[in-house]
C-alpha cells in the first residue's frame, strides 16, 4: 500500500518534468488533451491516495481500537502515525485551495458573463477601456437541473486593444477568441486548473497547458486568415499595446509568454507523434493503477484490524 | 497591405462573425466611418451592399448609431454601455489576479529583452 500512494506523486513530479519540453515536441491540441488527461487523473489519484493514508489514522481512534483484533493492533503499522498525519494536512490544504479556486474563477467568471450581458446582446462585447485586454468569456451552459438561462460564448476586448491593431491584426484577434470559445478551452483549463489546486506539484503542466491552449488558439487563428506571419505580428503588436499597463501572469515568468508564441508561429507545428501522446496519458493511467491498488491494500488493512467487521 | 491571401483563407463565416467585424473596425477609429470606409477597413473583401446590411443590422441592435459627417451618413460605435463596462472589467480581472491563468488572455505581460525582440519582429516586417 505504501509504495502505491505514493505512485501519483512521483508521477506528478515526472509529469511537471515532461510538461515543459513537451510544448515544442507535439502539435499544442495533441499535446494539451494529453497533459491536461494526465494532470486530471494524477490529481484524482493523488488526492485519493492522501485520503487512504489520512484513513489509517483511525485505527488510533477510540472506538475502532476497543474492536480491533488485539494481534493486528500490536502488529507493525504499515503507516506511520506521522505520515498519516502529514497526509491530513495535506489533504485538508488540498481541499481549501480546490474550494478557493473553484470560487475565484467561477466569481469572474460571472462577473464578465454579468457584464457581457449588460453591455451588449453581440458575439462582441466591447469596452471603452484604453488598456489593451482580449479574452474568451465562455457561455453559460444550462445542465438540466440548474434551470438558468444559457448564453453564448462572446469575445470581450476594450477599445484600447482594438484601436491598437490594423484590419487584418483585429481578424487574427477575433479569430484567435472564437478558436478558444469553439474549442472549449475553459473547461480543460478549469480542469487542470483544479488538478493544481489540489496538487500542487501540477503546477507546471497546468502552466503548460494554459500555453499550449493560446498555442492552439494561435494554429486555429492562422489557419483562419490563412497567414502565420500576419498572425505572429498581430500577437506581437498586442503584447508590445500591453506594455504600458503591466499586468500580472504567471506565463511571463516560465518563458512561455507571447515571444515563444511567436518564435512557433515562424515554424512549422510540430508532427503529431501518436507514441508521444500515449505515453503523457499513460502516466496518468498509472496512477489510477496504481490508486486501484492502493485501495485494495487498505480494504484488506481494514479486514485485517476488524476480522468481525465493524 | 495586400490582401491577396486572405481571399485564398476559409470563405466560411457567418452573419454574427461580420457584424463583429465590422464593429471591431468601428470601435477602432475615433471618428464615424461611411459605410465604404468600413469596407475598406474590413479585409476580406466584403460587398458594399453587404456592409451596408451589416450596418443597418448593427443599428437596430443599438450597438451603433447614424451620424451625418459632411454630405454622407456615418456610422459610429454607442458608447454608452461601454463605457460603463469598464469599472465592472477592471473589477472582475482584479479578481481572477490571485489565481493566475484564471481566462484565456489574447497576450500576456513582457520582460524588456521580450519587447525589444517583438519590436524588432514588428519592425522587420513592416
Amino acid at each position: 500500500m505504501i509504495f502505491f500512494v505514493y505512485v501519483p506523486l512521483l508521477a506528478s513530479v515526472l509529469l511537471a518534468v515532461i510538461s515543459r519540453p513537451l510544448v515544442s515536441r507535439l502539435p499544442p491540441r495533441a499535446a494539451a488533451r494529453a497533459l491536461v488527461g494526465a494532470s486530471g487523473l494524477s490529481a484524482a489519484a493523488s488526492t485519493w491516495g492522501l485520503l487512504l493514508l489520512a484513513l489509517t489514522l483511525l485505527r488510533e481512534a477510540p472506538p475502532v481500537a476497543e474492536r480491533a483484533a488485539p494481534a493486528a493492533l500490536a502488529a507493525d503499522q504499515p503507516v506511520p502515525v506521522l505520515v498519516a498525519a502529514a497526509a491530513t494536512a495535506a489533504l485538508s490544504i488540498g481541499v481549501y485551495r480546490l474550494v478557493v479556486a473553484v470560487h475565484s474563477r467561477r466569481g469572474t467568471q460571472h462577473a464578465l458573463q454579468a457584464l457581457c450581458d449588460r453591455t451588449a446582446a453581440h458575439e462582441l462585447v466591447v469596452v471603452a477601456a484604453a488598456e489593451p485586454h482580449a479574452l474568451a468569456v465562455p457561455g453559460r451552459t444550462g445542465w438540466w437541473w440548474s434551470g438558468r438561462p444559457t448564453s453564448p460564448g462572446r469575445i470581450l476586448v476594450t477599445s484600447g486593444m482594438l484601436a491598437a491593431l490594423d484590419g487584418d491584426e483585429r481578424r487574427v484577434l477575433l479569430e484567435h477568441e472564437r478558436a478558444h470559445l469553439r474549442l472549449r478551452h475553459s473547461w480543460q483549463q478549469a480542469l487542470v486548473d483544479t488538478a493544481a489546486a489540489v496538487n500542487p506539484l501540477l503546477r507546471p503542466a497546468r502552466d503548460s497547458v494554459a500555453f499550449l491552449l493560446e498555442r492552439c488558439a494561435d494554429e486555429a487563428a492562422a489557419d483562419a486568415v490563412g497567414d502565420r506571419p500576419l498572425t505572429a505580428r498581430s500577437l506581437a503588436r498586442a503584447a508590445l499595446a500591453g506594455t504600458a499597463t503591466p499586468q500580472d501572469s504567471v506565463l511571463a515568468f516560465h518563458k512561455l509568454g507571447v515571444p515563444a508564441r511567436v518564435a512557433a508561429l515562424a515554424v512549422a507545428p510540430p508532427p503529431a507523434r501518436r507514441a508521444l501522446a500515449g505515453a503523457v496519458v499513460a502516466v496518468g493511467l498509472l496512477t489510477t493503477l496504481a490508486a486501484a491498488d492502493a485501495t485494495v491494500a487498505f480494504v484488506a488493512l481494514v479486514h485485517q484490524l476488524l476480522p468481525t467487521g465493524v | 497591405m495586400s490582401q491577396g491571401y486572405l481571399r485564398r483563407g476559409k470563405p466560411r463565416r457567418g452573419a454574427g462573425e461580420l457584424e463583429s467585424d465590422v464593429l471591431a473596425a468601428l470601435w477602432a477609429t475615433p471618428s464615424p466611418l461611411t459605410p465604404a470606409q468600413v469596407q475598406a477597413a474590413v479585409p476580406g473583401g466584403l460587398a458594399y451592399n453587404t456592409v451596408h446590411t451589416i450596418l443597418t443590422r448593427l443599428c437596430d441592435k443599438g450597438l451603433v448609431e447614424r451620424c451625418l459627417t459632411g454630405r454622407s451618413t456615418g456610422y459610429r460605435p454607442t458608447k454608452d454601455a461601454a463605457e460603463l463596462a469598464a469599472e465592472q472589467m477592471r473589477d472582475a480581472l482584479g479578481r481572477g489576479a490571485d489565481h493566475g491563468a484564471v481566462l484565456q488572455r489574447f497576450v500576456t505581460s513582457l520582460d524588456p529583452a521580450d519587447e525589444a525582440a517583438l519590436r524588432k519582429l514588428l519592425g522587420d516586417r513592416q
